[in-house]
This record gives C-alpha cells, sequence and structure tokens, in this order.
C-alpha cells in the first residue's frame, strides 16, 4: 500500500465527512445505480410486464441495430435536432447576451424579458405554440401571409416540425443567454482598454477577446446544450405525440412507447443503455476537443 | 464630439434591436392572454384578433370545470408535491454541500466527481427501470416515486451550494469550534445562513424543476385525480373538441406561480443560473 496508514484524526474526519454526504450516498445508489444495473440485466431479456422475463441474449440489440427501422429514423430526427438547435442557440444566446452587455439604460428590465419565456411551465409553452403554428388559425401563419409567404403546415412533416420545434427552442434560450452574459462579464475591461490603445476595432475584440476568454461558457452551453437536446420529450410529446407518420418521433419518444404502450421492458431497456453509452460517447469527444480551444485563467 | 455623435448612434441602434426582440418574445405571452379571453369563435377568427369585443374573463372559472377534468385538484396535488421537494431537497443537498465544502476527509474530492458526473447522466433513461422497481414494490399510483428522490440530495442544487460553502472563510469554523460548537451546530448556525442566497437558488430551482416535472408522474401515476398539474393540462388539449380558450386560461393559471415568484425574486433566479454558468 503505497497510502499512509491514517491517523485517529483523518479516520474520525472520514467517518464525519461519509455521515455527512451518507444521503447522497443512498440516493446515489437507490435510484441511480440500482436502475442502471438492473436495466442493463432486463436488457438481455424479452420482460414484457405480461409474462415473465426469459433471458434472450443479445435479440434486443441486434433487432435494435439491424431489425428496427424506427429507431434509426428516430436517431436521425433527434441528431438533426440537436445540431440544428445547439448551434443556433448559441449563435443566438450569445448575440442577445451581447445585446445585452451595452451599457444602455433598462437593461435589467430587457434582460427579464428575455428570461421570462424560460418561466412558462413546459407543457403551458407547447399548447401556447401549438396555438401560434396551427395552419389555419395559427398567428405565425398570418404574420408570414402579410409577408406573402404561403400558410405553412408547420406540424405536418419532419423538417417542418424540427424548425418549429427549433423556433420554440430559441425563445426559451434565455439561460443560456444569461449564462453568456455572465461570462462576458467576468473578463476584466483593461484587456479591451488595451486594444482600444492597440487600434483594435469592437468587432475584432469580441473575436480576439471576448470569445477565446469565453471559451469555458461556451463550452458548458455546447455540453447542457446537447444533453437536453437528447432527452427531448415533454414539447414534442404535447405538440405532435411523434406524429403524423412518425415525422416527428424523438428517441425518447420511441424509447417511452416501447416501454409504457407496446410494454416491451427489455426493449427499451437496451434502448436506454444504447443513449447512455450514445451521451457518454458525445460528452467525452467534446471534453477532448475542448482542449485545443477551451483556455482557463489561471 | 464626433466620437459621442457616434456613440449615441450605436446606442440607438441596440436600442431600437432590443425593442424589436422584445416585442418578438413577449408576443407568444400576449398572444397567450389574449386568447385566454376569447369566445370560442373569436379563436378562429381569419386574421385573427388580439383583444376585441367583450373579454370573456369566465373563461379562467369555467378551466376548473372543463371537460370534468379536477383542475383543481391537480393545481393542488402539484402544490403538495413541489412544496415538500423543495424543503427536501434544499434540507438535504445543503446538508451534502456541507459536507463536501466544510469537512476535510480522504477521498472527498474524487466522490465529489462522482456527483458532478451524474449531473451529466440523462435522468430519463432511468424511467423505464424505475417503473419496473416501484412496481414490483407496489408504489405505483402513490406519491412516493415522485417525491422521495428528492429527500437524497439533487446533483445540481448540491453544486451550486457547494460553490456558495466554499467560499465562507475558515475562520469561522474555527472559531466557532473554540466556542464548543458540533459539526451539527456548526452547519445549523454558522454555514446555512452564511450560504443562504445558494439555498434560495436552489429552492427556486426545485420549485421549478418539480412544477414542470412531466415524464414522471405521467408514468408513474393512473389515477386522473392524483395527477400533477403539468400532466393534467396536457389532457386538456387532448381531448375531442380543442377549446383553445379554457386551454389558454389553464395553461396561464399553471404558469402564473414562477411567473408572480419572478417578478419578487428575480435577483435569486439570475443568480441560480449564474452559478451554474462559472463551474466551466
Amino acid at each position: 500500500m503505497k497510502a499512509k496508514r491514517m491517523t485517529l484524526r483523518e479516520k474520525k474526519e472520514l467517518r464525519i465527512g461519509l455521515i455527512v454526504i451518507s444521503p447522497w450516498i443512498i440516493g446515489f445508489v437507490c435510484f441511480m445505480l440500482i436502475p442502471l444495473i438492473y436495466s442493463f440485466f432486463v436488457s438481455f431479456t424479452n420482460y414484457s410486464f405480461l409474462s415473465s422475463p426469459q433471458f434472450v441474449g443479445l435479440q434486443n440489440y441486434i433487432t435494435m441495430f439491424a431489425g428496427d427501422e424506427l429507431i434509426w429514423k428516430s436517431l436521425g430526427i433527434t441528431f438533426a435536432y440537436a445540431i440544428i438547435a445547439v448551434s443556433s442557440q448559441m449563435v443566438v444566446g450569445f448575440l442577445i447576451a451581447l445585446l445585452l452587455n451595452s451599457k444602455v439604460k433598462g437593461i435589467a428590465f430587457f434582460r427579464a424579458i428575455f428570461y421570462i419565456p424560460t418561466l412558462v411551465v413546459i407543457v403551458a409553452t407547447s399548447l401556447l405554440w401549438k396555438q401560434i403554428l396551427d395552419s389555419d388559425f395559427g398567428i405565425l401563419n398570418y404574420l408570414l401571409g402579410l409577408a406573402g409567404i404561403k400558410r405553412v403546415r408547420w406540424l405536418s412533416t419532419t423538417p417542418t416540425i424540427l424548425a418549429s420545434l427549433v423556433i420554440i427552442h430559441l425563445w426559451g434560450c434565455g439561460k443560456s443567454m444569461i449564462i453568456n452574459l455572465a461570462g462576458m462579464q467576468s473578463i476584466p475591461t483593461q484587456l479591451y482598454e488595451a486594444a482600444t490603445v492597440d487600434g483594435c476595432t469592437k468587432a475584432r475584440q469580441v473575436f480576439s477577446i471576448m470569445i477565446p476568454m469565453m471559451s469555458p461558457t461556451i463550452f458548458l452551453n455546447l455540453i447542457t446544450g446537447i444533453i437536453s437536446a437528447f432527452k427531448t420529450f415533454t414539447m414534442v410529446q404535447v405538440l405532435t405525440d411523434g406524429g403524423p407518420n412518425n415525422a416527428s418521433l424523438f428517441y425518447m419518444l420511441y424509447l417511452c412507447k416501447n416501454a409504457f404502450q407496446y410494454y416491451r421492458m427489455g426493449y427499451a431497456s437496451a434502448m436506454s443503455w444504447f443513449l447512455f453509452v450514445l451521451v457518454a460517447a458525445l460528452t467525452l469527444l467534446v471534453f477532448k476537443t475542448s482542449k485545443s480551444w477551451v483556455h482557463y485563467e489561471g | 464630439m464626433g466620437t459621442k455623435k457616434k456613440n449615441n448612434i450605436v446606442k440607438g441602434i441596440i436600442y431600437v434591436l432590443l425593442v424589436i426582440l422584445s416585442i418578438i418574445f413577449m408576443l407568444p405571452i400576449i398572444w397567450l392572454f389574449a386568447n385566454s379571453l376569447k369566445s370560442h369563435e373569436q379563436i378562429f377568427a381569419f386574421p385573427p384578433v388580439f383583444f376585441s369585443g367583450t373579454l370573456h374573463w369566465e373563461n379562467f372559472k369555467e378551466a376548473f370545470t372543463f371537460n370534468s377534468l379536477p383542475f383543481g385538484r391537480f393545481l393542488l396535488n402539484s402544490t403538495f408535491i413541489t412544496v415538500i421537494s423543495m424543503f427536501a431537497s434544499v434540507l438535504s443537498s445543503a446538508l451534502i454541500a456541507f459536507g463536501f465544502s466544510r469537512i476535510r476527509w480522504r477521498g472527498r474530492d474524487v466522490i465529489f466527481y462522482i456527483v458532478v458526473i451524474t449531473m451529466i447522466i440523462p435522468q430519463e433513461i432511468l424511467i423505464t427501470p424505475q417503473f419496473m422497481l416501484y412496481n414490483k414494490l407496489g408504489l405505483l399510483d402513490t406519491y412516493i416515486p415522485l417525491v422521495l428522490p428528492w429527500f437524497f440530495g439533487r446533483p445540481f442544487y448540491i453544486f451550486i451550494m457547494r460553490q456558495a460553502m466554499m467560499g465562507i472563510p475558515r475562520e469561522l469554523d474555527e472559531s466557532a469550534k473554540i466556542d464548543g460548537c458540533s459539526t451539527l451546530q456548526l452547519f445549523w448556525k454558522i454555514i446555512i445562513p452564511q450560504s443562504k442566497a445558494s439555498l434560495i437558488a436552489a429552492a427556486i430551482y426545485a420549485m421549478q424543476d418539480q412544477w414542470n416535472s412531466y415524464l414522471e408522474p405521467m408514468v408513474f401515476i393512473n389515477s386522473l385525480e392524483k395527477l400533477p398539474v403539468s400532466v393534467g393540462l396536457s389532457y386538456f388539449s387532448s381531448m375531442y373538441s380543442t377549446q383553445w380558450q379554457l386551454v389558454s386560461a389553464a395553461a396561464i393559471i399553471v404558469a402564473l406561480p414562477l411567473l408572480v415568484l419572478f417578478v419578487f425574486c428575480q435577483k435569486y433566479f439570475i443568480q441560480g443560473v449564474v452559478v451554474s454558468g462559472v463551474k466551466g
């Protein structure tokens, strides 16, 4: 053993520490570890809730990768949404924060306005946008009509549904906006002053000082954005429930349909694990690449 | 003089952009409010109207009896679940954060890494196994699956409170120890009051999270009269003929508590988000 033997005092401290965090340990084991392990075992069975589970080996995984077209469709939809929603949210969240970062009066009021949409309960948001997006009486088509654009059947095909969801997502970008704003305001002003003395333009300062200095913030927004895009469920469930004709079948939606409509628990467990591995791999990938573009102070 | 004039023009442009964007961001909410005060016919009017003729305030009353859905009951259920979850999660998370910040023990930072990693794991993938386990334990259709996990700390709340507790000067602990304070007294009398702002921020997060929670109650609760309001609200639109004016009124009632809270505690809402951003 390379570790030194603990002194009595260290032992006592360790004991107190573990006692104090014990609620977390219990919660972690009961609500995360055990369910994870349990679903790992169930994913190798055909458990359907109606009959007792039978071991089927890799059957669920084979079906997933070779026999189920819907899973690939749902993955494609989820990936497309993740890419469009996360990138556009990062740009819009940044630009609005940039506006709010300027020293004009009443900024707190505007900041509140942009934050308010994130406070509306998700189901209420869905129902609200369902009315706005309605192809016959919705106000969005009316406004587009004024601009000479033909009626769009928003909730009818995959591209238009994705476009709708991205619009709704951007409407609720208040959190990433606030995080960006905080990142901007933590940059020391001397840096800008020095740059101005050197004759650096404002636009140049954004790209050469602000964005590199904010790279940890941008990185955080990227990670949380990707993860939440892959979890997309409530909004789609209320808006379209995956339809029409599976045009908006997101991965989580398909997973829940398998589990709680068709009672294919084994298959749903395999899908859960696949999503887990996928999100972990993506997070790791972003972490790995982050070393080249994220700069930490000190 | 030249630069000052230029500055004013830039400021003017920024104002115009901010005002236009604010209108765009507020329009959906104003539209929802307008729809909640319309008659059934006005909803489908084309071109759309905002506020015209008599305002149908009675929609807010009718929302409570719409299609014999127990909307008032939904609201009570959610209030009950949210209040319990809030207190349970804030207290437990504070204690855990205390263990991760004010007590030194071997392996502390390694275990805290696990806490951070669990923030990244999508809770949604646990819903299937949890459903099977709760079914085995006979706990489906009770509030236990919705509330119990909140008694064991939430990783994100632990994170923001730990951040705040790390900033409290060490000397406070030492002088308290000299005065004969036990670890528990130290936590309760010194650390909790000192990190109050982060506790409030976490409480606000807890309220938002639980009031919004949808997937879990949808899966774990069967009885209509036990549903929380977010699932209950979704039932409003899945009915055969959609009474959008009543749906809108109900949506506003559900959204209102958090909006009112925001008006009074804006500072803590923003602070909570900001703290979550500095972890990078």
